[in-house]
């Protein structure tokens, strides 16, 4: 019963691979994708054809998750396309270094502190709210070996 | 003072038209305000008439022609005849004098000449418009061409004024006036403006060819007036109710004036006098524009300027022996076509097909022949014109009215004789089919193939042919069924033909490649796109000269089909019509004895044959090679041809054919076969083009069309190939797992009703067990994992929830009747699963949707006939779905207009959806009666919706009910709503009721007349209910009062389409019983605000009609329909005089 399914979720769940192809007529808005080896979300995807009795193509445009940088492609759409395993988990912030490292906490209580805090605004904010003596758990991204703290909010114990 | 007046105007004009970096705008309201002032100025004529002698400014110049036009109107009263007869001459001197002003200040003040000839209309202080056509013939006969060209203008703005139209100024007169001057100018002047247009044209006919640029002048601007006069709108001799109070101008108006233009008219040398003009006009092509519309307009001609149909038939022959000399002797300039067209579409609508017949025969036969050869010339024109892409479409507007008219013609071609426009039908026919087929037989056009054009890239938001052309492939469709012995075999074999030479294409390039070695080895494709472009065409025409369009009706197989396919019985052989339908793979021709199968079926065995083709070059590896177009415009003929011809039912036909039923009907071989290989074809598809979305949705309608049907799925589940594809489905692997949602939910939506299908109720549930429980052991087996709150937002479960949901939508758009039970019992533990999920992606718009969308369609699917256990089941399911909804929405949203528009808005649109649903059982309820009622803590079915409506409201801002789906559908829940449950209306927190109203208030108005139907329906219901449950005092009650306002209004003073009288008067009769003593005060007021007595006393009276004392105030069906009685005359009396422009 549900065999199938179950399989492909673990595989999702042990890291092992970092992609998965699949036919470009079936990506979504809002999925992701790779575009030129970078993990994109898709903001826009339309088909055309060349010629009425031309094979559909399809146009991608996504943000690449990490630096929101702009990238298109376009392909026909029986061609694969290798899709980026996007996770996304929340940890409890414990810790930050003078060198901008964080330490963070799953829910086992691992704990790790190979992150940075990230650059910018976001960055700013969590500095000051943990100087604030608040309780944060932040998200951090994954996608094709990369980490990053994508967003945070405040606990209210 | 009048200097000092010009000064100050002339410096405010400087202000006003300088550039916006030069002034800033306090400086240009000011100069505004300046010019508005002058413009009220108390008695301003010397004045004005200083400043048109003296100033220099154009601007000014026209700000004073305004000025004294609103004066005038607005001071008449105090202006002796003498002082307005001395005005009007002024300014008509004044243009004569001034030849070289600017056109815009030239036509201001010769429209407030007309308007002052207007105004005097009807009073003795007038001076009609004698001495103004005095004038007008001095100007003519001056032989000064610039003085004829001011007599033209003065007319233009004459009939403009008097036309109480859109191009009427907006004066402040009453309808009533209006039209009572539009009247009196159409018995007294009107004939004159003709005959004096008449007369000049008789005067330019008898001057040589060519034209001096004078005459060539003056004959464009007094034809734009006859084209006026011969489209002018006559007033009917009975009111038209809906036209009183309307100065909308008609966009299609014929000629029907009164007895007095008999002697003009009919005479028939007017119309060759039109005729001749148009022959010296025609080489400019305003010109000729003018001149072919007054020829249509003539073509036009009906009403009682006929006393009979002899004196039509008459008429209608000098008119064509006019028009078929012209026809004869001219080649068409392109800018002629459509004025042509349009004369011939007149000519068959308005004359009636008797007084064709009572022609002399030579007559008739010339008026099709020409017909015939200008449509297919058109015809012609208009495909070269859509294959260069051409932005004008003047060939393809000409060729759709030609083909109207036809669409007239053979709509009684019954009583024309035996056989009559045959050969017309089959040139058309042909010529059609020859533009849209490539040589040596067909000529379209290759130039596009050429110049590179076919290589284009083709959005996926382009109209397809099918859509695009539907219009003129239904008349193609039409007139080859009057010939359907030349159509049916000429289609199958052009057909037949470019099928085999596809194959051939196909297999060279098949031995290409193995001689290559390799699957990549590049190739020429336009021969392959020729031949693609053939096929598609050829399928299009075929589909619709097979079937008809059947909107809402059972499809059939058309008439004209059945007797042709009944008619050449004798020359068929059963047999070999079997052989050649069920063998695609082998051509026809080697099929012995194939000239003995039926036409129909030749015809269909040739669609059929290219579905073999095209599968036989998928199993070879030369899907590239394959047009997924033409793959789509198959499946689309599939279907239309599946619901007409398979299995029909003969107790619908008189008479049936052996062929068709031999091959298609019900328990034969021959429709087993074609199920089978449709089915075949359908999996095929699935499995070959899961990245071509349009033509797998084309591929699964065939399926559904299939099953569609009860009586005919009994026979369509015999193919042992559904149970293959229920399999294919339950494994959920590629393709199945590729399919698009639109794709996904038709499958599920066949495969369910196919196993309504089984009679064997154990075969029926092995069936459906197939696929419900594949999707059941997916879906739990996805929730029931121990690590589902961890892993469930990652993307690939996401898309698992989506799919599944996809999957259960469509089991859902597949319940009938005889499966809504067993589809209930399945969904209903989903549904309950489904709230938690839309916690769980509260963020995933997209599930979100698909969770209430779900929700929706089962609720208007399955409600009706629920019991009153399963209904309490379902509400709990919608109230605490719609709560979790709401949890996550309340007050989140952020109108951004600059974000993607209405999509955004989806989830909100089918929240409306699934309330409105819910209301449907207090509409509609087949559900069984249960023995224990249960009464108490019942969840009703308005009570979610209060629930819903109370979330729903404050998110329903202004700036949403601007997305029509979203308005149309928050309208459409408030009039059920209200309708079934107004008492929950008297117990609304405040700030929802106030908002609620709010709402409705805007709608009155803002969104066109369906909107406001709606609104006015609401506030019946709400004033019915105020009204019965006797609630004065209450908010409910005070708000009736605030909407009797403004309905009275509405109703009264503004302007409002009068189809909506009804709801309208039942509305405002509602309110009145509520608020009787405002009504009055109301009524009193309007009353006070008449200046003119005469008016005031028709108002009291018509108000006394409205509520004599026989009508009893109160709310019953009676008094309703008294009132829209008395309501209807009301308006009809006093409109007129309260709708001002």
């Amino acid at each position: 019963m549900g065999d199938a399914a179950d399989v492909t979720f673990e595989k999702a769940e042990s890291g092992a691979s970092l992609t998965y192809p699949k036919q470009c007529s079936a990506l979504r808005k809002n999925e992701y994708c790779l575009i030129k080896g970078k993990p994109v979300k898709i903001v826009e995807m339309s088909t055309s054809k060349t010629g009425k009795h031309g094979h559909a193509k399809v146009h991608l445009t996504g943000l690449d998750v990490f630096t929101n940088k702009k990238y298109e492609d376009i392909c026909p759409s029986t061609h694969n396309v290798e899709v980026p395993n996007v996770k996304r988990t929340e940890y409890q912030l414990v810790d930050i270094t003078d060198e901008n490292f964080v330490s963070l906490m799953d829910d086992a209580g691992e704990i790790r502190e190979n992150l940075k805090l990230p650059e910018g605004d976001l960055g700013q904010l969590i500095q000051k709210s943990f100087d604030a003596g608040e309780t944060l758990v932040v998200t951090v991204l994954s996608a094709m070996g990369e980490d990053m703290i994508c967003s945070h909010k405040k606990v209210s114990d | 003072m009048a200097d000092q007046s010009m000064q100050e105007l002339e410096h405010a004009t400087q202000i006003v038209l300088a550039p916006p970096n030069i002034v800033t705008s306090e400086q240009r309201h000011a100069a505004e305000a300046v010019i508005l002032s002058f413009r009220k100025t108390k008695l301003p004529y010397n004045t004005c008439k200083f400043i048109l002698e003296n100033t220099k400014s154009d601007y000014v110049l026209f700000q004073t022609a305004t000025t004294l036009k609103e004066a005038i109107v607005r001071e008449w009263n105090l202006l002796s005849a003498d002082d307005i007869e001395s005005l009007r001459s002024f300014l008509l001197r004044y243009i004569t004098k001034h030849i070289s002003l600017q056109s815009y200040v030239r036509e201001q003040i010769l429209q407030t000449v007309a308007v002052i000839l207007k105004r005097g209309t009807l009073d003795p202080k007038g001076s009609g418009c004698e001495n103004m056509f005095t004038d007008v013939t001095s100007l003519i006969s001056s032989g000064n061409v610039t003085m004829q060209l001011v007599a033209c203008s003065m007319l233009t703005s004459l009939l403009n004024e008097y036309s109480s139209s859109s191009r009427t100024s907006n004066a402040g007169f009453t309808w009533e006036f209006h039209n009572r001057c539009k009247r009196t100018f159409e018995t007294s002047n009107l004939k004159k403006v003709f005959l004096f247009c008449l007369q000049v044209l008789n005067e330019i006919d008898g001057q040589p060819t060519p034209l001096t640029r004078e005459a060539i002048a003056v004959l464009n601007r007094v034809l734009s007036i006859t084209e006026q006069v011969l489209s002018w709108e006559f007033t009917p001799k009975n009111l038209m109710r809906r036209r009183i109070g309307l100065f909308e101008t008609n966009t299609y108006v014929t000629l029907k004036p009164n007895e007095a233009w008999r002697d003009t008219l009919l005479d028939r040398n007017i119309l060759q006098l039109f005729f001749k003009i148009h022959e010296k006009a025609r080489f400019n092509s305003e010109m000729a524009h003018h001149s072919i519309q007054c020829l249509g307009q003539l073509a036009s001609l009906n009403g009682s300027i006929f006393v009979n149909d002899e004196a039509r038939t008459q008429y209608l022959q000098s008119f064509l022996d006019g028009f078929l000399h012209l026809l004869a002797s001219i080649d068409l300039q392109d800018f002629e076509n459509l004025g042509v067209a349009t004369t011939f579409k007149n000519l068959l609508m308005m004359f009636p097909l008797p007084c064709f017949l009572a022609l002399p025969d030579t007559h008739f036969q010339a008026l099709v022949d020409h017909m015939t050869r200008l449509t297919c010339h058109m015809g012609r024109l208009a495909a070269m014109e859509e294959a260069l892409h051409k932005d004008d479409t003047i060939y393809m507007e000409g060729y759709e009215k030609m083909l109207e008219t036809w669409m007239q013609l053979i709509s009684d071609v019954k009583s024309l004789p035996e056989g009559a426009l045959k050969p017309q039908a089959s040139q058309i026919f042909n010529s059609y089919l020859q533009c849209h087929i490539s040589p040596p037989d067909g000529i379209r056009s290759q130039n596009c193939a050429e110049a590179g054009v076919d290589d284009e890239e083709i959005d996926e938001l382009d109209q397809d042919d099918r859509d695009k052309f539907s219009d003129q492939l239904c008349c193609i469709g039409a007139l080859a069924r009057v010939i359907p012995e030349h159509s049916i075999p000429l289609l199958a074999k052009v057909l037949e033909e470019r099928v085999s030479r596809l194959n051939g294409q196909l297999q060279r390039l098949q031995q290409q490649r193995e001689s290559l070695g390799s699957l990549e080895a590049s190739f020429d494709t336009s021969i392959l796109n020729i031949l693609h472009e053939d096929l598609h065409w050829l399928i299009l025409v075929a589909a619709h000269v097979l079937t008809e369009e059947a909107e809402g009706e059972t499809p059939m197989i058309p008439a004209d089909i059945m007797a042709y396919s009944i008619s050449n019985s004798k020359n068929v052989d059963i047999q070999t019509t079997l052989k050649v339908l069920s063998s695609p793979g082998e051509r026809v021709d080697d099929i012995p004895g194939s000239q003995t199968t039926d036409g129909v079926v030749r015809l269909i065995s040739a669609v059929f044959r290219l579905c073999e083709v095209e599968t036989r070059a998928v199993n070879a590896q030369l899907t590239d090679c394959v047009s997924p177009q033409v793959g789509s415009s198959t499946m689309w003929f599939l279907k239309r041809w599946v619901l007409s011809y398979l299995l029909p039912d003969e107790n619908y036909y008189n008479q049936m054919s052996m062929a068709l039923q031999s091959a298609f009907g019900r328990d034969t071989e021959g429709a087993q076969w074609t199920i089978n290989f449709l089915i075949q074809k359908v999996i095929c598809n699935i499995t070959t083009w899961s990245s071509e979305d349009h033509l797998l949705v084309d591929s699964l309608k065939v399926l559904v069309a299939l099953l569609k049907n009860g009586s005919k799925s009994v026979f369509v589940v015999k193919c042992n190939l559904m149970w293959d594809l229920a399999r294919l489905e339950a494994s959920n692997k590629p393709p199945i797992s590729l399919l698009s949602p639109s794709a996904r939910r038709l499958l599920l939506k066949a495969l369910i009703m196919a196993g309504s299908g089984f009679k064997d109720t154990s075969v029926k549930e092995e069936f459906w067990k197939i696929i419900l429980q594949s999707i059941h052991d997916r879906f739990y087996g996805l929730l029931c994992q121990e690590n589902f709150t961890k892993i469930c937002q990652s993307t690939e479960v996401r898309e698992s929830v989506c799919c599944l949901l996809e999957s259960l939508l469509g089991i859902a758009q597949g319940t009938r009747v005889d499966n809504m039970e067993r589809l209930f019992l399945y969904l209903s533990p989903f549904m309950a699963e489904n709230v938690k999920l839309i916690d769980v992606y509260h963020e995933y718009e997209t599930i979100v949707s698909l969770i209430l969308e779900l929700l929706s369609e089962v609720v208007q699917r399955h409600l009706c006939y629920l019991g009153e256990t399963n209904s309490k089941k379902l509400y709990d399911i919608c109230l605490s779905a719609i709560q979790m909804y709401s949890k996550h929405n309340t007050g989140k949203r952020t109108i951004d207009t600059s974000e993607d528009e209405e999509n955004k808005f989806h989830d909100i649109l089918i929240v409306m959806e699934l309330l409105t649903n819910l209301l449907s059982k207090d509409f509609l309820d087949f559900g069984p009666p249960e023995e224990t009622p249960h009464t108490n803590g019942q969840v009703e079915g308005a009570d979610v919706v209060m629930y819903g409506l109370n979330m729903l409201v404050p998110l329903m801002s202004a700036e949403l009910l601007k997305f029509p789906s979203l308005c149309s559908q928050y309208f459409k829940l408030l009039t059920f709503l209200t309708d079934i449950h107004p008492e929950k209306f008297t117990s609304l927190p405040e700030n929802l009721f106030k908002a609620l109203v709010a709402s409705i208030e805007h709608g009155l108005t803002a969104f066109g007349p369906d909107i406001t139907k709606m609104c006015l329906e609401i506030i019946t219901s709400l004033a019915t209910h105020v009204f019965e449950s006797n609630l004065t005092g209450s908010v409910l009650h005070t708000t009736m009062s605030h909407f009797l306002k403004l309905v009275f209004h509405m109703l009264l003073l503004e302007s409002f389409d009068m189809d909506l009288i009804e709801t309208a008067s039942t509305a405002l009769f509602c309110l009145i019983c509520c608020h009787q003593d405002q009504y009055r005060e109301l009524v009193n007021q309007l009353l006070q605000s008449q200046i003119e007595e005469q008016y005031k006393q028709r108002l009291l009276v018509a108000f006394n009609n409205l509520t004599p004392p026989t009508l009893t105030m109160t709310i019953n069906r009676q008094s309703k329909i008294a009132f829209m009685q008395n309501f209807d005359q009301f308006l009809v009396n006093v409109r007129g005089f309260l709708c001002i422009k």
